[in-house]
């Protein structure tokens, strides 16, 4: 019996190291990008230059992206329609909406969606969407470059190094097991079985698709506590802020202009949109 | 002139205030002395900090203002800071304001409200007061005034024309107009010899009465802002006639 208990805990413990070698592998393949989990001091002091990281506060051309990584694209949608129409080229009266010619897109974004929203045959949640899926792309590039979105292929291969260690841990404990009673291999099996499960679960967990992407946007909502008030109330209606704003918390969190809007991104039946000069 | 405290009574007196801020935003200045004090080193000469975290009359929606005092502005310096005012002013509406330690006593002419604001009221929480040997004179003090308070008025018919169809946003500019001229207020208010607390209830207050003008409509939280807006224009023009007029012989500070 302390045999069988033996080769269990060994079991346990190569599966463990199964999911350790996965968060190792990760964390080389991710890259150096979050590894500053606090708004410590020494990352406030990070020079500005650098990719979008715990500790540092987004610039304009990150907005989309965390808006991506919170929200998938509907966030991207949205948060280009806020960035519009605080930027001031797009204007909404009632349920319809007009666009202002002379006002020029500050970002590449805008100019995605201005570009879209000028097309007589769309409405206005159709150019949204469609600039939000010809962003995505770039957006997801972006992302991986730098270690926030894990593609497919580095997730599956995190996550058969994970429940793969616990697996063949397992599979060598029961070689090991030279002799074994009919009762202790229905003990062994199950307990095996619980083994690989936790294992599966544990690399699932620690290999999610934007795991340190969730620390960065964990962070933003700490430090933006103001921000999104003197947002919400109408104080703060510089474009760039607003749209982070509308980032984090969506159309919600940009109550001023969200309240004012009936956009339905699933029906395309937003208001008619027609050009000014 | 207000006198420079011992280096004992500042640092009582920075505890002191930043005690009386609410925790979370006591902690984000800490945190931004800290890394600001990373960022600059030895360049970083003093942080004053002023308005209403000192003055009173903080609210968890008023912002705290700073100023950064150093001595070399160096763009790649000044670049270090980007980050931690940033988070400042996201965090807990952290203003903050960077001066050169060589233009503060020459910039008494052009800056004299801002100068007269930050003496009556504010607390040196790191370094030595970079403000306690200034010398503001009258005739500047007077012109500045006016300047503002023309500004104002200017800015408040291009609000009354862009806001059309927007409340909220005649709201939140009369809002800030109001809080752009309580200092210049305050400075006209000294001009006639009259010290009052320089907080904006109290300064619409004197100079309503002052001006014979109605401030009501300026301090009722309820009101619409359509009035509020008129308002706010009858005693702009009031106190323009009235700066207009002064008689600026006087020369004393």
């Amino acid at each position: 019996m302390s045999y069988a208990l033996g080769c269990l805990g060994l079991a346990a413990l190569l599966g463990g190291l199964g999911v350790l070698a996965a968060m190792v592998v990760g964390y080389v393949l991710d890259g150096p990008v979050l590894r500053s989990s606090s708004a410590s001091t020494s990352a406030m002091a990070l020079a500005p230059s650098q990719p979008l990281i715990v500790g540092r506060m987004p610039g304009p051309d990150d907005v989309l992206l965390l808006a991506l990584l919170r929200g998938g694209v509907r966030a991207v949608a949205e948060t280009l329609l806020v960035g519009a129409l605080s930027a001031g080229w797009l204007r909404h009266q009632g349920t319809s909406y007009s666009i202002l010619h002379d006002v020029e897109a500050r970002d590449r974004g805008q100019a995605v969606f201005q570009r879209h929203a000028a097309d007589p045959l769309l409405s206005l949640g159709q150019a949204m969407h469609r600039s939000a899926l010809e962003l995505e792309p770039g957006l997801l590039l972006r992302a991986e470059g730098g270690g926030l979105w894990r593609p497919t292929d580095r997730r599956l291969l995190l996550r058969a190094i994970g429940t793969g260690g616990a697996l063949t841990a397992v599979l060598l404990s029961l070689a090991w097991m030279r002799v074994m009673t009919t009762e202790a291999l229905a003990a062994f099996a199950l307990v095996a079985f619980v083994v690989v499960a936790v294992s599966h679960e544990l690399t699932k967990a620690l290999t999610a698709r934007h795991r340190q992407a969730h620390a960065m946007l964990t962070w933003l909502d700490e430090v933006c506590g103001s921000l999104r008030d003197d947002v919400q109330n109408g104080r703060e209606r510089d474009p760039h802020r607003v749209s982070l704003v509308a980032a984090l918390d969506g159309l919600e969190g940009t109550h001023w202009v969200g309240t004012a809007l009936n956009v339905r991104l699933e029906s395309h039946d937003a208001g008619s949109l027609r050009a000014q000069n | 002139m207000i006198p420079s405290p011992s280096p004992t009574s500042r640092a009582k007196n920075a505890q002191t205030v930043l005690a009386l801020l609410p925790a979370a935003v006591r902690h984000r200045v800490e945190e931004l002395l800290a890394a600001v004090n990373q960022a600059l080193g030895r360049h970083l000469v003093s942080v004053v900090v002023y308005g209403s975290a000192v003055r009173g009359g903080f609210t968890h929606r008023s912002d705290v203002d700073l100023i950064l005092v150093i001595d070399d502005d160096d763009a790649l310096l000044l670049r270090r800071l980007a980050d931690p005012l940033a988070i400042g002013r996201a965090a807990a509406r952290i203003d903050c304001l960077i001066l050169k330690d060589s233009e503060i006593p020459r910039a008494a002419d052009v800056f004299p409200i801002l100068y007269d604001d930050v003496r009556a009221c504010h607390t040196v929480l790191f370094g030595g007061d970079p403000f306690a040997e200034l010398v503001v004179h009258t005739e500047h003090r007077r012109l500045r005034v006016e300047q503002e308070l023309r500004d104002a008025r200017i800015r408040l018919r291009r609000l009354v024309v862009d806001t059309a169809v927007d409340d909220v946003g005649l709201s939140v500019g009369v809002d800030h107009l109001l809080k752009q001229i309580r200092a210049p207020l305050a400075s006209l208010l000294r001009l006639h010899d009259i010290v009052t607390p320089d907080d904006l209830i109290t300064v619409l207050d004197v100079i309503g009465k002052r001006l014979q003008v109605d401030t009501i409509p300026l301090t009722q939280k309820a009101a619409s802002s359509l009035p509020a807006a008129i308002a706010l224009g009858t005693v702009l023009d009031a106190a323009i006639d009235d700066v207009d007029e002064l008689d600026t012989s006087r020369t004393v500070t």
